[in-house]
């Protein structure tokens, strides 16, 4: 078994005495794919919000491949390689398409203030780098048809895609998508998970929030279920869905197959 | 996502010369241009020539001195627009770095007998020192709140200025301050002061075009479409909010200093409280994230106001307590809209006023997590 790229150990994080992440511990292997999984509450999006750095956690460790990222500002962990999407899209309104994933690849890039300015030598280099590197990602995820078009005139399915591709241009080590599939029909969600395999592919590591069982079920490598805030399972799809705590936590839902 | 992949594309685009049909596909198809050149360089080019014979035009060349006046609030309203309409920061202390700017150059050219390009220079930096350290302080506040505390920052600046009658003559004006000079050529008549003005609003109009479309420009535009979204991609989002002010103050510093040694005399009213609203609503008019606006909205409002006074001269509002009231009328508009309304968008509130009003975000979604998360801080974001 190959060392974790991310290892959290003991996470906790209260909010006025309600406990939303409590002393979860999960790690997340190089090249696959994790899901978190639970019911509404189960405090995923706020895990996924102490990994990023959005929140400092109550106690406990968020380790990236050996580098502590616990006490992190959120600008400094995304330069250490991690990136994600939102379950409440935030793309860049007043920004095209294409400007939207041009900012992903804002760590590699150096103009400042004053280089920009004045449009320095260099400047329109690194200019045409940038779009290029973020027409690419565009094309990975099917929108460079749409890369002049303002962000915000995208439909919904698309702006989720944007998400993931101004992710990706940052080159991440660790990707967490949140929800990715919410409001997308079925052929949406298919090609959604078709990309998320891509994405694996490429030799991101994914971790993902998903409701869509069906899609979490063929796609994921390893399942962490969350309720109220606690780890309830955290394993291999067969053995998770065979979990009788997950089963009763479900009340009894079908998982699907 | 249908058309994922690209070859999937439902028109053939390359044997197909009617793209334009295609609604969205306009953008890609430009129309032929002036000897080929980038619509941007045209614009530019035109607003250039229209700056050198406008001082000759029917209505402008009595006007020399106003337009002039429109330069400086040009300048002003341009920073605005960097942090106000790309950055997303309401400030309203613009006027005070103005003020800075102008008491600098003017105090060290009439009490220490400094060159006045000296003196802009020094008073630049200056405005943009106090811009440095007020970011430092404002900028752990967000909306309404750095709004109003940059309002009480500039009141205090303005403050200062009135009553340290020993530096700056307080409310008796600082008078006598020598014309600018540079190199041996005095600008001592309207027409070349005009000139040198508004060759400074295009120049910092193109540092601006410049920045906008950059790394940094990316960083202040992403800020205002979200401040989370854009840290999560490795941008600092505190230092960037630091240099779009510390600009804004520089600009404005330098709109003071060729302000100070056009007129030869400050007096602290010019500062007040109530032109950092004025040039808000310049910047409002001239569509909020629109630099080609910041001028169009300085003018409008600058040729507007005395054409308003008219309507009253007689009543007792002729005085200047008109301005006041506008003034203090646009600032409980301006807070009103706040939080969405005023920032919100590219073309500024125009569209919202004509009624293309448009959700930014189908909202309408299926709950899943978002109604029973327990945590309410948890959900403001992600």
């Amino acid at each position: 078994m190959s060392n974790p790229l991310l290892e959290v150990r003991e996470l906790s994080k209260s909010f006025g005495g309600v406990q939303a992440v409590d002393k979860i511990s999960f790690q997340a292997l190089p090249g696959q794919i994790t899901a978190v999984i639970g019911p509404n509450g189960a405090g995923k999006t706020t895990l996924f919000n102490l990994i990023t750095g959005m929140f400092a956690p109550g106690a406990g460790q968020i380790i990236l491949d050996g580098r502590r990222l616990e006490r992190l500002p959120i600008y400094k962990i995304a330069r250490a390689g991690v990136a994600r999407t939102f379950q409440n899209l935030q793309v860049f309104e007043g920004m095209s398409v294409v400007e939207n994933v041009m900012v992903g690849r804002h760590r590699y890039e150096r103009v400042n203030l004053l280089w920009a300015a004045t449009r320095w030598p260099g400047v329109g280099r690194e200019e045409a780098t940038s779009r290029a590197k973020a027409l690419a990602e565009l094309d990975f995820v099917g929108l460079r048809h749409r890369a002049d078009d303002l962000a915000q005139d995208l439909p919904y399915g698309q702006q989720r895609l944007l998400e993931i591709a101004r992710a990706l241009a940052a080159e991440p080590r660790l990707l967490l998508l949140d929800e990715p599939a919410a409001g997308l029909g079925p052929t949406e969600t298919e090609s959604l998970a078709r990309l998320v395999l891509q994405i694996r592919a490429r030799g991101v590591t994914v971790m993902l929030i998903e409701h869509d069982m069906g899609m979490v079920m063929n796609i994921a490598d390893h399942i962490v279920v969350l309720d109220y805030g606690r780890k309830l399972s955290d394993g291999a799809p067969a053995a998770v869905r065979s979990d009788p705590k997950v089963i009763a936590a479900y009340l009894g839902e079908e998982i699907p197959a | 996502m249908k058309d994922k992949a690209p070859t999937e594309s439902p028109v053939p685009a390359s044997n197909e010369p009617t793209t334009l049909a295609r609604s969205s596909g306009a953008a890609t198809v430009r129309p032929a241009s002036f000897l080929n050149l980038p619509p941007a360089i045209l614009r530019a080019l035109a607003f250039g020539l229209f700056v050198l014979v406008l001082p000759f035009l029917p209505w402008a060349s009595t006007h020399r001195d106003e337009i002039t006046v429109i330069g400086f609030f040009s300048i002003l309203a341009v920073g605005l627009t960097l942090v106000m309409g790309y950055a997303g920061q309401l400030v309203l202390s613009q006027a005070a770095f103005y003020g800075v700017g102008a008491y600098t150059s003017g105090v060290l050219s009439v009490n220490l007998k400094w060159p006045p390009l000296l003196g802009i220079g020094v008073g630049v930096i200056v405005a943009a020192l106090l811009g440095w350290v007020s970011a430092r302080l404002l900028f752990r506040l967000q909306g309404t709140s750095l709004a109003l505390a940059s309002l009480g920052l500039g009141i205090i600046v303005i403050t200062v200025i009135g009553q340290w009658d020993e530096v700056t003559r307080g409310q008796q004006s600082l008078t006598g301050i020598p014309k600018l000079d540079v190199l041996g050529f005095t600008f001592k008549d309207d027409l070349a002061y005009y000139y040198l003005v508004w060759a400074t609003v295009l120049t910092v109009m193109l540092l601006s075009f410049n920045i906008i479309n950059s790394r940094v420009g990316r960083a202040f535009r992403a800020l205002r479409g979200s401040e989370v979204a854009a840290g999560t991609l490795g941008i600092n989002t505190t230092s960037f909010k630091v240099q779009v002010f510390v600009l804004a103050a520089a600009f404005a510093g330098l709109a003071g200093g060729l302000y100070a040694h056009y007129r030869s005399v400050l007096s602290p009213g010019t500062f007040n409280w109530s032109v950092s609203v004025e040039i808000v609503v310049m910047v409002a008019i001239g569509g909020v994230a629109s630099i080609w606006g910041a001028p169009f909205g300085a003018a409008a409002v600058l040729i507007i106001t005395p054409i308003l006074r008219g309507f009253f001269s007689g009543t007792s509002l002729a005085g200047g307590g008109l301005e006041n009231i506008i003034y203090g009328l646009a600032l409980v508009v301006i807070m009103i809209f706040l939080p969405s309304g005023l920032l919100s968008g590219t073309g500024g509130w125009w569209p919202r006023l004509f009624g293309r009003f448009r959700p930014s975000h189908p909202h309408n979604l299926p709950p899943e997590e978002s109604s029973s998360e327990p945590v309410s801080g948890a959900k403001q974001v992600g």
